[in-house]
């Protein structure tokens, strides 16, 4: 009963809807006066130069592509379309046959009184549309301008009181919940080692030449599970520097005579 | 409608042309909790906020001749305010060359603290490296790479990190990931070509010599342009490091068994080259000689191996060693400890 009525207000606000636009949702009748806009607006810009594309070349090329049906029709659909934007903020729950019929007549009256300006809308809203398709969607760009497509979102100012570390723990200990998180990290199963990794050579230096104190029997440590991935040993040297004023290292590709403390 | 949507075309052109790079908002997010250590003036290292209490991490190299810094010594460091302010040496992990300074005079909550990636880096990432001349874009390579430290022969596990240039002070540089997190403390440099020729040829047993100038030259220019290759300390030790010099004790415990070993030429497993006197593995009956083939039921086949099972274990926990010695094959229960307290013994 409330859907006939609607039609009925429809047909007294607007007349016969023509077949296809008729049997059509509002939606999809957006979307299909949508895209054909910028079909034909995209067809009638193919032979202008880029350099030479201003907002009023690119209006008159949308009007110029339509025949005078097509105007009517597409300022009949933008007649529903505002009358349909009118009622967008209307919950449902309080939508009326009352107020859809203000809404939709308000709308349609407006309309009546300044057809020029639903016309600038929709061109307006075209050129939208195309400009929009052009700068984030087209070819060769494949990324908006503005946002990096790498760039990732930097909080200036982070709470102090945050865990140490990023990985968020269940231990209100900030030290204890560091040190679970190590011992997370370090449980991981280790990787399978790689047939390349087993490498032998010459020494680069003999451990037999080294006496054994108690410094060099300082602990190990060692990425296991990620090392196996690449063959050699960077040797650093803590007691030459570069000029980079980093200690020196050197890259050796064997280490079988290499001796290692754990 | 029209000159609306102009004016919004016009504002985001506008605002595309003034949107900052990515690496100067993520240097201004770090900055304030950035140190540039100074002495004589001059800019020698970086140290940054590991805890809110004014705790900061340095690289050793940064804070005094390398390998020796001395607890108590004052250091002085200016904050990116430019207000200057002395820093007390508290406490250096010998076996990563990294030092923990304390700021004299220091008002919590003031700053971010900055914490360790709890992340992998991925490959062919850019990084930021706040180095003493500044921030600096570098190129994350690869996680993992082996390193060994001399004299001490001790491993610690490395990231490579690609920076342009070759001039670039980069020592005690730290690397930090597009979240600014820390994933990295620069500790060493790739020597130069010839540094590498001379290195190899001393292993070698060579006097030197070997590549023409002509060719040397040819070879060190040769590519896209000047790069440095540089390591930094990965992220698992860091967090290790850092966990250990918040701790009340500001000790870092890096496990260890008490032994050195080496590849074994005769085949499978690892060969014990010796045993530290009254260590764990002393105390387990492990001797020189000995071939490890197994740790908690994990076949061992190079030192590598050995390493990073050891890397992974927690001090206080025992590991089951298999080892072979001349025909015979035993087992045995050794106890993990912490370096440091191996070292006090």
């Amino acid at each position: 009963m409330k859907n006939k009525r609607i039609e009925d207000i429809l047909r007294d606000a607007f007349g016969e809807l023509d077949g296809d636009l008729g049997k059509m949702t509002e939606a999809e009748r957006t979307e299909h006066e949508k895209a054909r806009l910028i079909c034909e607006g995209l067809r009638s810009l193919a032979a202008v130069p880029e350099h030479q594309l201003s907002n009023e070349r690119l209006h008159s090329a949308i009007l110029a592509s339509m025949t005078p049906a097509e105007r009517a029709e597409h300022e009949q659909a933008l007649r529903i379309r505002e009358g349909l934007l009118a009622l967008r903020d209307v919950p449902e729950c309080q939508l009326s046959n009352e107020r859809l019929q203000d809404a939709i007549l308000s709308s349609a009256v407006q309309s009546r009184r300044s057809p020029s300006w639903a016309l600038a809308g929709a061109v307006a809203c075209t050129a939208l549309v195309i400009v929009a398709y052009q700068m984030f969607f087209s070819p060769g760009t494949g990324a908006s301008p503005v946002v990096r497509e790498d760039a990732v979102p930097v909080p200036f100012e982070q709470p102090i009181s945050e865990p140490l570390f990023a990985k968020a723990t269940e231990s209100s200990d900030p030290v204890e919940a560091v040190r679970n998180e190590v011992r997370a990290e370090l449980n991981r199963p280790p990787a399978a080692a790689a047939d390349g990794v087993r490498l032998s050579g010459e020494p680069s230096y003999r451990s037999d030449a080294r006496p054994l104190d108690p410094y060099l029997m300082q602990p190990v440590s060692f990425d296991a599970e990620t090392a196996v991935e690449v063959e050699g040993i960077v040797v650093v040297d803590s007691g030459t520097t570069t000029r980079n004023g980093a200690y020196m290292a050197t890259e050796l590709a064997s280490y079988g005579e290499v001796v290692i403390g754990g | 409608m029209v000159s609306l949507f102009v004016a919004a075309f016009a504002f985001q052109q506008a605002a595309t042309r003034q949107a900052p790079p990515a690496e100067t908002v993520l240097w201004k997010s770090v900055e304030p909790s950035v140190v540039a250590l100074v002495r004589n003036g001059e800019t020698v290292g970086v140290a940054a906020l590991i805890h809110d209490s004014g705790l900061f991490l340095a690289h050793s190299s940064a804070v005094g001749r390398p390998g020796v810094q001395t607890p108590g010594k004052q250091v002085r460091g200016r904050l990116a305010s430019g207000t200057e302010t002395n820093f007390l040496v508290v406490t250096s992990d010998e076996q990563t060359q990294l030092t923990l300074l304390r700021a004299l005079y220091w008002e919590p909550g003031t700053r971010r603290v900055l914490k360790v990636s709890g992340h992998p880096a991925t490959p062919n990432v850019e990084l930021l490296a706040v180095t003493v001349a500044g921030p600096k874009s570098g190129e994350f390579v690869a996680d993992g790479r082996a390193g060994l430290m001399r004299p001490s022969l001790r491993y610690v596990p490395l990231s490579e990190v690609r920076m342009e240039g070759t001039d670039e002070h980069l020592g005690g540089a730290f690397v930090f990931d597009s979240k600014g997190d820390i994933v990295g403390v620069l500790g060493a440099a790739l020597a130069t070509e010839e540094m590498q020729k001379s290195v190899s040829d001393q292993a070698a047993g060579f006097g030197g010599g070997g590549l023409s100038g002509a060719v040397r030259n040819a070879l060190n220019t040769f590519g896209p342009g000047n790069q440095t290759v540089a390591y930094a300390l990965g992220r698992e030790v860091l967090q290790r490091v850092v966990a250990g010099f918040v701790s009340p004790s500001h000790e870092v415990q890096h496990p260890t068994i008490g032994i050195f070993f080496k590849s074994n030429p005769g085949g499978r497993g690892v060969l014990v080259e010796s045993v530290m006197s009254g260590s764990p593995s002393a105390i387990a009956g492990i001797h020189a000689g000995d071939v490890i083939t197994q740790v908690d039921g994990q076949a061992v086949n190079s030192p590598i191996e050995l390493a990073a099972l050891l890397f992974r274990k927690n001090v206080g926990e025992s590991v089951k060693v298999q080892y072979s010695r001349g025909e015979r094959t035993s087992v045995t229960d050794v106890k993990v400890v912490s370096g440091h307290d191996e070292l006090r013994r």
